[in-house]
């Protein structure tokens, strides 16, 4: 109870569970989900959760306008084969991921839970995974593990398991181990550096430091051979090649040097040295990389949907999977179509964003087709399936959308590399044939000189730094890049196409104008909330945004209308909330109500909502699809970094038309159905090669898949996550910008780093060419060289930010 | 010079067992997550003040 007080006393106006701001009107709580959580954790003395909170600044999931999710999928048996791995003796393994899970107090309460739970054997929360891992018994019960954590903000959800990136456990294992030993190395051969002349210790030394060498060789330098091979075999020069050459060829010379005695031919540290430096400039790499596929992981991680169909009498629930044509299954209200099919029901009232990028929601009557990927905003509703699951319309195009990727995405190794490999083996070559006939001895060592000092340790090492600086810049500022192609990509992108609805706009219509009919506009609005309570249809989420206030009346016969309205009475008074021509539908003939509106002056492109107390108009709205906040000022900064800039969208020409003159965008497209867009997208990439695609729904899919580059935000479909080249936070479309200027500079520190390497090497190539240098000058120039590439292109992708 | 004889086996079996103390490390997963047992410490410590208090 201590720390409760104190923290109110830090701030009285915030949330007392999750310390958002309160709205006028509120006390203590900002919504009810934070009141539950609060009451629970201090009934269960667990009220610790807010001093770690506090401790580490951490912060409460936000529990506002949540949908609940229906777990029964963690009760089918695709669960159990797919996701649940069976240990000796009973026991199972699962992971978890866990959406909300971001500080310390988050694994102290989840911990807590866990410990509370029957048939929790064992368990590990990782927070920069977002993750739990399970072990369980049969007394486990899943379903109500995860309400309990939904309950509480953390949403579990499920990916496939995450094996393949486990990859990298062993380079860590590398580095560590050719570190020490190169180190070590080092150290014994002080006695070559410092003029060591003693015969016998000579060869001392020189046998501990060749003993040393071997495991770096044999095992921690295997990546590098393993890969030079592998391409060397698919006829590809890349940069491992002379790397594996000169390793190989470097640990013979100074093998057979010891084994002639002769100690200033062996140089058994330097190797060690080189693949020290070059696993470390790998891992740097992939720890950016990773950081960015484990956020990735954790945004495509979901919970399957069960969908209940028709079995005998009753309802059971089945994996969307299993569904065959001819099923008849019920939707729930919010829930989503999973399969093609066409309506049983009456009507339905179906959301189509993410289907068509139509921002109005549509009706549909029985017998009408329901595409896949819709959300029902009405009342449950029946369909008969029409196509299996990998069959319909979403899936297509999600399997389309992937071959296209994988066509794209081939090896890319930049050309550079192989012209450096071909430099390097013939200057290498000739300097061995110049030299053999005058000094077989030179000809050796200036060969074997060659490949040391010019080990492109400096150039391997730009693009790995100069792209995780970048990867983690980015990252602070919640953009989270697929690959370093992408970020390649994205420097070379010249123009821009965008999807309208969610993208450029939030894709929820917000009330932008109000007329009020009457002297009662705070009773009236309590009235309208108290109505449209627990709706979760786009006009009643913008009455909830618009009117700060919390709902203190009652209403009473609540009828919805799908499509229409919604109507009730609030203190004996008959209050409707419709759509004009939705009114008959509650038994408003009027005509003097259509003379008040014609008085109104509504302007035509935006959808209206009139509310109606006992047959005379009270107030109108007009709602708008709004434009996000920084959509102007992208618009306007790609526009002057001198990119062409189109929107296509599935979204109704006249909306389109609305949104976009706003932001003085001219080569505008609406109501284009997805392969159009397709169609559209794979023209403008035969025009210009580099278009860069932001989109977030089904629609978008094909379309994205072809462009070069493909980004959507953290707010969309989940197909759209799935396969997206770049992912931005949801609202921040300014990012995108962002992210071009983050590519450019990334770029120019690349060629800054290479300029700065190529320069070296054409030194030191030629200097050992002549014999002018010997293999331990080498060996020293070589980490000198990479260090100063290091601080360039970090120098240079910190920019001007 | 012939206390080398004696220093150089101490030496190498020094970094072995420095490189045998790395891998057991790793191969008991103590690098896999850095970040989640640092915040472990601050809960630890309030429950023994609990227990400290029970008792």
């Amino acid at each position: 109870m201590q720390q409760i007080e104190h923290k109110e006393t830090v701030r009285a106006s915030a949330c007392r569970h999750c310390e958002r701001e309160l709205l006028p009107g509120q006390s203590e709580f900002c919504c009810a989900g934070c009141a539950t959580v609060f009451r629970i954790l201090k009934d269960r003395d667990l009220t610790d959760f807010y001093r770690i909170q506090q401790m580490t600044q951490g912060s409460a999931p936000d529990l506002r306008d949540r949908n609940t999710t229906d777990f029964s999928f963690l009760a089918s048996n695709t669960y159990h084969e797919q996701y649940v791995s069976e240990l000796a003796n009973g026991l199972f393994k699962v992971t978890w991921y866990l959406r909300g899970l971001s500080c310390a107090a988050c694994i102290w309460l989840i911990e807590r839970f866990l410990d509370q739970r029957a048939g929790v054997r064992d368990h590990r929360v990782s927070l920069s995974a977002a993750t739990v891992e399970l072990t369980f018994d049969a007394r486990f019960d899943a379903i109500g593990m995860a309400e309990e954590l939904d309950q509480f903000g953390y949403r579990v959800s499920l990916n496939e398991r995450p094996e393949e990136i486990d990859d990298d456990s062993d380079d860590l294992l590398r580095l560590g181990i050719s570190g020490a030993l190169a180190g070590n190395s080092m150290l014994m051969s002080l006695p070559f550096y410092v003029g060591l002349e003693t015969p016998g210790y000579g060869a001392l030394f020189g046998w501990i430091t060749a003993l040393l060498s071997l495991p770096v060789l044999f095992y921690a330098a295997r990546p590098f051979f393993r890969r030079a091979w592998l391409l060397f075999s698919h006829r590809l020069l890349t940069l491992d090649l002379p790397i594996a050459v000169g390793l190989i060829s470097g640990e013979i010379l100074s093998l057979s040097q010891l084994m002639r005695g002769n100690l200033n031919g062996i140089y058994f540290d330097s190797l060690s040295m080189l693949v020290f430096f070059l696993l470390l400039g790998r891992y740097i790499q992939q720890q950016g990389v990773q950081k960015s596929l484990l956020h990735t992981r954790q945004l495509v991680a979901a919970m399957p949907q069960m969908v209940k169909r028709a079995d005998g009498d009753g309802w059971k629930a089945v994996t969307a999977q299993e569904l065959k044509p001819g099923d008849r299954i019920r939707i729930v209200g919010g829930g989503l179509v999973p399969v093609d099919g066409r309506l049983e029901s009456r009507e339905a009232i179906l959301n189509l964003h993410v289907v068509s990028g139509e921002s109005v929601p549509v009706l549909r009557q029985t017998e009408e087709l329901l595409p896949a990927g819709a959300i029902n905003l009405g009342a449950a509703f029946v369909m008969k399936v029409n196509t299996t699951f990998c069959d319909s319309d979403q899936e297509r195009l999600r399997g389309l959308a992937q071959t296209l990727k994988n066509r794209v995405c081939q090896e890319n190794e930049s050309p550079m590399a192989a012209r450096f490999t071909a430099v390097v083996t013939i200057a290498a070559l000739s300097a061995l044939v110049f030299h053999w006939r005058s000094n077989p001895e030179l000809a050796w060592q200036s060969a074997l000189t060659i490949l040391i000092v010019a080990c492109p340790c400096a150039l391997a090492l730009t693009r790995p730094t100069a792209m995780s600086f970048a990867l983690a810049q980015a990252a602070r500022s919640g953009i989270w890049i697929r690959s370093l192609d992408a970020l390649d990509e994205a420097a070379r992108i010249r123009s821009v196409i965008f999807d309208k609805t969610g993208v450029l706009t939030s894709g929820c219509p917000k009330i932008v104008r109000e007329h009020w009919q009457t002297p009662h506009q705070h009773w009236l609005k309590g009235a309208i909330l108290c109505l449209e309570d627990g709706l979760n249809h786009p006009v009643a989420h913008a009455f909830r945004e618009s009117f700060h206030t919390t709902p203190a009346l009652t209403a009473t016969e609540v009828r919805v209308q799908p499509g229409y309205g919604v109507s009730g009475i609030v203190e004996g008074r008959r209050i409707v909330i419709a759509a004009p021509q939705g009114l008959p539908r509650f038994g408003i003939h009027s005509d003097h109500i259509n003379a008040q509106l014609k008085r109104q002056n509504l302007s035509s492109d935006s959808t209206h909502v009139l509310v109606v107390v006992d047959e005379r108009l009270a107030a109108a709205f007009e709602l708008r699809d709004r434009l996000l906040d920084d959509a102007a000022a992208t618009i306007s900064k790609l526009r002057a970094d001198g990119h062409a800039l189109r929107v296509i969208s599935g979204d109704r020409p006249a909306h389109v038309v609305a949104t976009c003159s706003a932001l003085k965008l001219n080569d505008v497209q609406g109501g284009v159905i997805p392969t159009e867009k397709l169609r559209l997208m794979i023209e403008a990439v035969a025009e210009d090669r580099h278009v860069m695609m932001v989109g977030d729904g089904l629609n978008d899919m094909g379309a994205m898949a072809c462009a070069s580059l493909s980004v959507t935000h953290t707010g969309a479909t989940e197909a759209a996550l799935q396969f997206a080249d770049i992912v931005i936070p949801q609202g921040g479309l300014l990012n995108v910008a962002t992210l071009m200027d983050l590519a450019k500079r990334t770029k120019r520190a690349g060629r800054n780093g290479m300029l700065a390497s190529v320069t070296y090497n054409l030194a030191a190539i030629s200097l050992a060419w002549f014999g002018l240098i010997g293999p331990l000058w080498a060996a020293l120039l070589m980490p000198l060289s990479s260090l100063s590439v290091i601080a360039i292109a970090a120098a240079t992708v910190k920019g001007s930010t | 010079m012939g206390i080398l004889f004696v220093l150089l086996p101490i030496t190498l079996i020094l970094a072995g067992i420095a490189v045998g103390a790395y891998i057991w490390a790793h191969r008991n997963h103590q690098f896999d997550d850095l970040e989640t047992p640092a915040f472990r410490v601050l809960f630890d410590e309030k429950q023994e003040r609990k227990e400290e208090n029970e008792s």
